[in-house]
């Protein structure tokens, strides 16, 4: 066995991996209708679709993504966690009430119907939904590698080709019934897990109080919120309270407007399961996020204080001990800061802790891959190849066009996994910036607004796609991190905004104003897919 | 624009944000660190953020947001049976 791999790590791995693969197959013939494959029958109930919705939605970006950016940026980040859970319940009234009533297949079904317009509209919605879903894959396939490296103690390399041959058999199994099933169960486990964790770590500093202390007598500017008179800041990018609070703001309304959650909604029994998995899927999240915010709080000073490799030549602290993982495991870019998390509880010298951690590590990694691969394979598979281009072997064998998606997907993040464009979390806040402020204002005024209109649609997604990929492209290259206002440079100024999400709240605007402009939709459209939703 | 909302989303949204920006203008007016604030002897941020706001708030809200529209619509129901007999 290679050093440094512990049995009981590897036990509880094989275990999970036997589960998860035993309700994929157990449920493979479920999933050769494609009913099935893509909403799942349209049969589950309110805890299971909640658990589900929570395991779907809280990805890598979750697990790994947040305690790297508490150990990275200090306390403020705890608002960004909060934020995220605090956008969950908003979705059951405002989408996932509606568009269960709707009940479609497809993500860009309701915009074909809503916008009256069967085919240019599937096209321009899943643009940006393919971009973010991309990223989305790519940072799930590096968290189940992570984890790979966590259990096997191999070269990053290695544990990104065996993590996504594991992802890919798994989302091959089952579609929709599989991943329904198996998500609750991942959903149980990874809330557990990172409470476990959390309670572990807790112990160990004697509560809360002695965390609190520990903390502040390794690193004093943690605990340091924005605008402090001191001018002493936890991060650069929290100096100021715009720092904070937008990025409060870059995950809140996903829950609401993001493909692979919304499409959750679809597969609830009724409306009342759809609003009450809101619930459940909350409930989940909640808790799991306190561990992550104990975990992310603690990591450094568990790293420096008790890491093996803190007496390895060269490391002084927390960052060159990444360093130092970074070239044992040959770990691509700045990818090692996400191993913060797993690093901090191997740390602990707990096989058991680390188990149930790598168990839900990989829950979270591969339900958040299997919930992307299904809406973007029936992006490509039905509605590009089916209904766009009419191909006849994809509307003939709709599960095969799905399952062939599935693969080219998989391969194509793989290969940019290699290496990535950016932290695991850079790489989610990116996803739900573009998606929400391209196709977000059509989605809720859709279902709100009797006068939001097609061309509305069109113009917001056609001028904000290129704006939010090209100023966080730019942020991050010129300014040295896409959390600085794109236009620093050129106003003169020191601004902080998560992932440019200034443009959410833009687009919204200007959706409004162009759908003021423009010619209202027809008025049989508006009553069916607008105001009998409510 | 939002007609048909059940109003419980308005009051749901004032206090949620209604009680971030007072906790944001608490801790941007403070003049060093948050640790400082303690609450029995443990950090405040632990009991306010990792508890209140990010537990208690949050799962109320999730609860609050299928309840009230629940009753509603039973109420609702049950009106237009008695139209209906």
């Amino acid at each position: 066995m290679q050093d440094g791999v512990s049995p009981i790590v590897v036990i509880f791995a094989a275990v999970y991996f036997l589960v998860i693969f035993g309700i994929g197959w157990y449920s493979r013939k479920a999933a050769l209708s494609a009913s099935d494959y893509m909403v799942s029958g349209r049969n589950v109930g309110p805890v299971i679709n909640g658990a589900a919705l929570a395991s779907t939605y809280l990805s890598p970006a979750s697990f790994l993504g947040l305690p790297a950016f508490i150990f990275i940026m200090g306390y403020p980040f705890w608002w960004a966690v909060v934020g995220v859970i605090a956008g969950m319940p908003i979705a059951s009234m405002l989408t996932a009430a509606p568009l269960r009533k709707y009940a479609p297949v497809s993500f860009t079904d309701y915009y074909a119907d809503r916008y009256d317009d069967q085919k240019g509209m599937r096209v321009l919605i899943s643009l940006p939904v393919i971009v973010s879903g991309v990223l989305y894959v790519v940072l799930s396939i590096i968290g189940t590698a992570l984890f790979m490296m966590a259990i096997l103690k191999v070269p990053y390399n290695w544990a990104l080709v065996i993590g996504a041959v594991v992802v890919l058999f798994y989302v091959y199994l089952g579609g929709m019934v599989a991943t329904t099933w198996s998500n609750a169960l991942q959903g149980v486990i990874m809330a557990v897990a990172a409470v476990a964790a959390a309670i572990v770590i807790l112990y160990h500093f004697g509560g809360l109080a002695g965390l609190g202390n520990a903390i502040n007598a390794n690193n004093p500017k943690f605990w340091f919120p924005p605008e402090s008179v001191s001018g002493t800041f936890s991060h650069p990018i929290m100096a100021g309270w715009t720092g904070m609070v937008s990025f409060y703001f870059v995950w809140h309304y996903g829950f609401s407007m993001m493909p692979y959650t919304v499409v959750r909604f679809f597969t609830a029994m009724d409306l009342k399961a759809a609003r009450r998995s809101v619930f459940w899927a909350t409930l989940f999240g909640a808790f799991m996020y306190w561990g992550l915010i104990v975990i992310g709080s603690a990591a450094r000073v568990i790293l420096e204080t008790l890491h093996p490799l803190m007496s390895a030549p060269g490391v002084k602290d927390a960052v060159s001990l990444l360093a130092k993982i970074k070239a044992i495991y040959n770990v691509s870019g700045a990818t090692v800061t996400d191993y913060s998390m797993i690093a901090a509880v191997e740390a602990l010298n707990n096989p058991w802790l680390m188990g149930l951690l790598v168990a839900g590590g990989l829950s979270i990694a591969m339900s958040t891959t299997a919930g992307w691969l299904v809406v973007l394979n029936v992006i490509l598979g039905r509605d590009w190849m089916g209904k766009v281009m009419g191909n006849k072997w994809a509307i003939d064998n709709p599960v095969k066009a799905l399952r062939m998606w599935s693969i080219i997907l998989t391969i194509v993040c793989t290969i940019i996994a290699f290496n990535p464009p950016g932290l695991i979390l850079d790489l989610s806040g990116w996803a739900f910036v573009v998606v929400i402020a391209t196709i977000g204002a059509p989605l809720v005024f859709g279902l709100w607004w009797e006068r939001a209109t097609r061309t509305a649609t069109y113009a917001t997604v056609i001028v904000f796609f290129p704006l939010t990929l090209f100023s966080w492209i730019y942020a991050k290259t010129a300014l040295g991190s896409p959390h600085w206002f794109f236009l620093n440079e050129l106003l003169g100024t020191k601004l902080a905004f998560g992932h440019q999400i200034y443009w959410v709240p833009i687009s919204f605007i200007f959706f409004i104003v162009v759908s003021l402009l423009t010619s209202p939709p027809r008025q049989e459209v508006v009553q069916k897919y607008c105001k009998d939703l409510h | 624009m939002f007609k048909g909302m059940h109003p419980i989303f308005w009051i749901g949204l004032a206090i949620m944000y209604g009680l971030n920006i007072i906790f944001w203008i608490f801790e941007i007016s403070q003049p060093g660190s948050i640790f400082a604030v303690k609450i029995g002897g443990v950090a405040a941020p632990f009991y306010y953020v990792a508890i209140l706001m990010l537990i208690v708030m949050n799962v109320f809200l999730a609860w609050l947001w299928y309840y009230v529209p629940e009753q509603a619509e039973k109420k609702e129901m049950e009106l237009t049976k008695g139209g209906a007999r």
